[in-house]
């Protein structure tokens, strides 16, 4: 085989074998897992943990979706996963690593030996795993336990309470019961043989700001161990825990009811709301274990869960709000800062290193100076931050590169954190004056700042003084007079027209009849007339009667014939026509009737009549209808 | 040139009374100083002190056109920070609501929309056109304050009209009466209709701007919508889009985008002030 062929037949082996590897172990992105029990051996029924740390480099896709695989015999709760930040120092340089840590409580159910694992999350489309572990489960009781804290029960199995036993619980002791911490003290039991309480303190906050969750267990039926635990929920904080759990918690004697209670601290949580709005604490459940608390299943213990708790949340006044405030930044904070070194030359770089200090939620990054010529780069951090006492606090160093342009002497100006004080209820600036530098002109070319391939450049030029605006009146259509007036004056036209047709034609009809019948009475009496001249006496009777009917008709719409002549004077009166008119109206056609039908009267009797029925149709005509 | 000032003077002192800002620096002071530090490169801070001053509730034109230019010049640095240009974007819409006949906002505007279509098209994104409702186009033709007017000049002739042959008797002027009367009612019906459909668009939703790189629609459930079958017809807005949000729910908001309605995360767009 020649030289040639042999590096031929080298590459095709190696291009086959690096095909033949997994696609993950091609392109794997870099993940560091770490994986911790917090026992390796432990006994039947007892609860540890199993945790998976998982980083990768700041810009990679993050872990998530953590799983752990255990064996037969193994229960498991959880995971609950945390956020995780590393900072490391390698090569000299700041390396920043992002992810989560996942924690499973896991529990034995016989005695043996177990490998747990490998747990493993996701990143991006690959599946990272991490390390399997070995645990020894022996059967309950036969470890030594730790010392509990109880000093009546120092194997920590509990002591039930016996009557008349001397370290049971009984009427005689509670006069001597050692001092407990005054957030123990109730009033009653919320439920019997066993119960747990949650507090949060305070109640209302702003978002950022520390509020508290404590958890007590307490047992009316002697010691107790915690056992199936869950964790009350808390979505919208991030969560600080100060008492992870109750193991190491000393075990009080409270008097509760007129009975004495064994009472601990189970529970510490410092809260930081993210939001605003009734943010919800969800209830923690947890079982009882011990003698005298009946177990509601195999490994249960007593169920118990407290209530869930509401806070309600906040943002800081907008009043006096400092500019760059950034809601969440709540605490008491100081900063102290030193830049190094103090001389370079333009296009090197200073490193800044900040020093924020206090209590509260310590924010990832300042408020960093902005300079022409001058650019920040991205901090790298490194905290130290826990409890101090029931508050968060602790430190956090934010190391800053700072690349500076410009020779000359460049004030870096300062850095600086408004935060909100809620001890005070007002804001606040941290700040710290970074002092200047002395920047040498380098030997080098000019950095190229050409903005030729800049197409905003130039783009806006800032206003400096306020300008008119356009004065904006208040939309016409907002206003219902606008609509009332849009539609109602058309309509109001048509209306008006019509109405005035409709009272034109009623009035012409009203004044046609009027005028008919007033000139139906006057004929009437001019034939009356005539005929009394002619001697035809029955005929101007006649005519009389019409005369005075038609004006009735005319002036009091009182058609007289159709009434019987008993009733016309009753009529006439209710319509408004005087009493002793309404009585001439009626002789008057009486004798009308009279002479019309017996032709009896006499030339000065018909004479009286016309005469009379003339007076009666003038008398009707300055007459009206009563309304 | 006197007058001018007078009219920016009143202007500032009526910023100066607004509710809530009690105890505040006065605008021009904090302009003056947010300018101050624009000028010597500090974009941050001038923004934050531009954000401020519009948090307090002072409003006015030239304070949204300086909060754009400030964001266009974190854009342009090496401190530029996603959503920069979307930001500029809602701010110079804000100008031209409050002015519309700004030219230089206008300008402005078309010039930031296009810096952002030639950064997507670099990043290899397509374009986006969303068509806008047969509804919201009619109506937009001319403002509000138009077709109010024109309904009114509508019913003003047909009022006239009407009266008119009432009270006319030559043929004629009733023939020219009642044409008249027809075309005002005409006019009255549809600029009414429009001016109706105008106030409810204006009282029934807020103009806003999306100020990430990629707005992701969402149902009411807030999970992304899935494209089928091309509909619905986009699955995200790009920066600087406009368009109108119709409801609030928690963190998400009911939005308008021409023809498509979605929800965003409330955090993606910004409402635009009309006062």
């Amino acid at each position: 085989m020649t030289a040639r062929a042999l590096r031929i037949w080298l590459f095709a082996v190696a291009a086959l074998a690096y095909l033949c590897l997994p696609g993950r172990a091609r392109a794997q992105t870099p993940v560091s897992l770490k994986t911790q029990v917090s026992s390796r051996e432990v006994e039947v029924s007892e609860p540890f943990t199993f945790t998976l740390t998982a980083l990768t480099d700041k810009g990679s896709s993050l872990p998530q979706n953590p799983s752990l695989s255990v064996p037969n015999g193994i229960s498991v709760r959880g995971p609950s996963v945390a956020m995780q930040q590393q900072v490391t120092l390698q090569g000299g340089s700041f390396q920043q690593k992002f992810g989560i840590s996942a924690t499973w409580t896991l529990e034995a159910q016989r005695p043996g030996r177990y490998r747990i694992g490998p747990a493993s999350v996701s990143v991006g489309n690959q599946r990272a795993s991490g390390d399997v572990i070995e645990i020894q489960v022996s059967p309950p009781g036969t470890r030594p336990r730790p010392r509990g804290s109880d000093p009546f029960d120092p194997f920590g199995f509990g002591i039930p309470n016996l009557p008349g036993f001397p370290l049971g619980d009984d009427g005689d002791a509670k006069d001597d019961l050692p001092p407990f911490p005054e957030e123990l003290r109730l009033p009653q039991a919320e439920e019997p043989i066993a119960f747990l309480r949650a507090v949060v303190t305070p109640a209302r906050a702003v978002v950022g700001q520390q509020v508290t969750l404590k958890i007590f267990a307490y047992g009316a039926r002697g010691p107790f161990r915690e056992t199936n635990t869950s964790e009350p929920s808390r979505e919208a904080f991030l969560a600080h825990v100060i008492v992870e759990n109750s193991y190491s918690e000393t075990t009080h004697r409270v008097p509760i009811g007129g009975e004495t209670w064994h009472a601990k601290k189970v529970r510490e949580v410092a809260l930081f709301p993210i939001r605003t709005g009734k943010l919800v604490i969800g209830p923690m459940r947890m079982g009882f274990e011990g003698r005298g608390y009946p177990s509601t299943g195999p490994h249960r213990g007593l169920v118990r869960q407290s209530v869930p708790l509401t806070v309600e949340v906040v943002e800081p006044p907008e009043q006096g709000r400092p500019p760059g405030y950034r809601v969440g930044d709540v605490g008491r904070f100081a900063l102290s800062a030193n830049v190094e070194p103090r001389e370079i030359s333009a296009g090197d770089a200073v490193s800044v290193v900040a020093k924020l200090e206090g209590t509260g939620n310590l924010p990832l990054d300042l408020k960093t100076p902005q300079k022409t010529g001058v650019t920040w780069l991205e901090p790298t951090s490194v905290d130290e931050i826990e409890p101090r006492g029931s508050s968060i606090g602790g430190y956090r160093k934010l190391t800053y590169v700072v690349r500076i342009d410009t020779p000359g002497e460049v004030d870096l100006g300062e850095l600086s954190l408004p935060y909100w004080d809620p001890e005070r209820e007002s804001y606040d600036v941290a700040k710290v004056p970074l002092g200047n530098v002395k920047v040498r002109p380098s030997a080098g070319p000019a950095p190229n700042t050409d903005a030729k391939d800049d197409p905003l450049a130039g783009v806006l030029a800032p206003r400096k003084t306020l300008g008119p605006v356009p004065a904006r009146s208040a939309f016409l259509g907002d206003r219902l007079a606008y609509w009332i007036a849009l539609f109602a004056a058309p309509l109001g036209v048509v209306g008006i027209g019509t109405g005035r047709r409709l009272g034109q034609r009623v009035f012409r009809r009203w004044n046609e009849r009027r005028a008919s019948q007033d000139t139906l009475a006057k004929t009437a009496l001019s034939r009356a007339k005539e005929a009394l001249q002619q001697g035809a006496h029955a005929e101007a009777a006649s005519q009389s009667e019409r005369a005075v009917l038609a004006m009735l008709e005319a002036k009091l719409g009182i058609r007289a014939r159709a009434l019987l002549k008993r009733e016309l004077s009753a009529r006439l009166e209710s319509e408004g026509l005087d009493a002793k008119l309404a009585e001439r109206v009626g002789e008057l056609l009486e004798r009308c009737d009279d002479a019309r039908f017996t032709g009896s009267t006499d030339a000065e009797g018909a004479s009286a009549l016309v005469a009379e029925a003339v007076s009666l149709v003038r008398a009707l005509g300055q007459t009206s209808k009563k309304p | 040139m006197i007058r001018r000032s007078l009219v920016a003077a009143a202007l500032a002192s009526s910023l100066l009374v607004t509710p809530g800002r009690a105890g505040a620096e006065a605008p021009e002071t904090a302009l003056s100083e947010a300018l101050d530090r624009l000028a010597k490169g500090a974009h941050d801070d001038a923004i934050d002190r531009l954000e401020s001053l519009a948090d307090t509730g002072a409003s006015h034109p030239d304070l949204s056109y300086d909060r754009a230019v400030a964001y266009v010049e974190r854009a342009r640095s090496p401190n530029a920070r996603p959503g920069d240009l979307g930001r500029a974007v809602a701010a110079l819409e804000e100008t031209l609501l409050a002015r519309p006949d700004d030219a230089e906002a206008e300008r402005a505007l078309e010039r930031v929309r296009g810096e952002i279509a030639r950064r997507r098209a670099r990043a290899g994104a397509e374009p986006v056109v969303a068509k806008t409702t047969l509804g919201r186009a009619v109506v937009g033709v001319v403002t509000e304050t138009t077709w109010t007017l024109l309904a009114a000049f509508g019913s003003a002739l047909l009022t006239l009209g009407l009266a008119l042959r009432s009270l006319s008797r030559s043929e004629r002027r009733r023939l020219a009466a009642t044409t008249g009367a027809a075309i005002g009612a005409l006019i009255l019906i549809v600029a009414g209709g429009l001016s109706y459909a105008a106030r409810s668009y204006r009282l029934g939703s807020q103009p806003a701007v999306v100020v990430v790189g990629d707005a992701r629609l969402l149902d009411a459930d807030g999970k992304p919508l899935v494209q089928k079958g091309g509909i619905p017809e986009h699955v995200s807005m790009p920066e600087g889009t406009s368009l109108f949000v119709k409801q609030r729910q928690g963190t998400l908001l009911r939005i308008e985008w021409g023809s498509t309605e979605a929800w965003v995360q409330a955090s993606q767009v910004r409402l635009l002030t009309r006062e």
